[in-house]
């Protein structure tokens, strides 16, 4: 996931701000991290680059 | 997981390789496509599945809830977030075009989608939908075919008049038919 994402991004439900905790990042992109809404107090996960953003009804089916 | 996300889940080689086996039908779509996606901002397809018209239309951004369709459209180069077109991620005003090809079909409702395109759609922004028809020549066609049936058993088919009804009920004007052919229909629509 690009840095420039998070200009963009929001939260799926509630759409309020969203914390960026990044564990691992290369040159290019944020790799291993975490997309934390505080308002919904739900944890996104990046992994392998790719933000999984489904909201967590989705997610559970 | 519902019936459709575990077919894309299982079998998204092979989706992602109906493309190569059919050429011909794929560089159609995408001239098609090509004629009616303002190439110019930042584009997002929602549906963007492994991202074989993003990655040739330049559109840069690219949702959809398939974790493997989504590694295979940023193996193409475009930005993938896995997440539903029915409560996106982005923010209000963001994106200055948006292509749905072939999603509407997937979609238990498709209005929320809409309204979420136009939310996300700056002013005069355009959405750009791609959809077979209804009773259509290619409807017909894909039931009997193994591949597109494995994904397509699971769809529903509107008609011109009810997508133009989702356009403008989500608020988009000088909604028009930008191609139709054969029951492959696109229709765009602008936000004011």
């Amino acid at each position: 996931m690009k840095r420039w994402l998070m200009d963009i991004l929001c939260c799926p439900v509630c759409k309020g701000d969203i914390v960026l905790t990044v564990t691992e990042e290369n040159e290019e992109e944020i790799i291993e991290g975490t997309l934390r809404c505080d308002a919904c107090q739900v944890n996104y996960p990046i992994h392998e680059g790719i933000p999984n953003l489904l909201p967590p009804e989705s997610a559970s089916e | 997981m519902n019936p459709l996300q575990q077919a894309f889940t299982d079998h998204a080689d092979d989706y992602d390789r109906w493309f190569d086996d059919h050429p011909k039908i794929y560089s159609a779509q995408l001239s098609i496509l090509r004629d009616a996606v303002p190439a110019e901002g930042l584009m997002l397809e929602i549906g963007v599945g492994s991202g074989r018209f993003a990655a040739p239309l330049c559109i840069t951004l690219g949702i959809d809830p398939s974790h493997s369709l989504a590694k295979i459209a940023k193996r193409r180069g475009i930005e993938t977030v896995i997440g539903v077109g029915e409560h996106t991620p982005f923010r209000d005003n963001t994106c200055d075009a948006i292509l749905m090809m072939t999603v509407i079909c997937f979609l238990d409702d498709p209005l929320p989608v809409f309204w979420e395109a136009h939310r996300l759609l700056k002013p005069d922004g355009t959405l750009v939908l791609g959809f077979i028809e209804k009773d259509g020549e290619i409807a017909r066609r894909y039931q009997g075919e193994k591949v597109k049936g494995r994904f397509l058993r699971y769809v529903t088919y509107y008609s011109v008049d009810e997508i133009a009804a989702f356009f403008q009920d989500a608020g988009f004007l000088e909604v028009a038919i930008a191609h139709r052919r054969k029951g492959f229909t696109i229709m765009t629509g602008k936000k004011r």
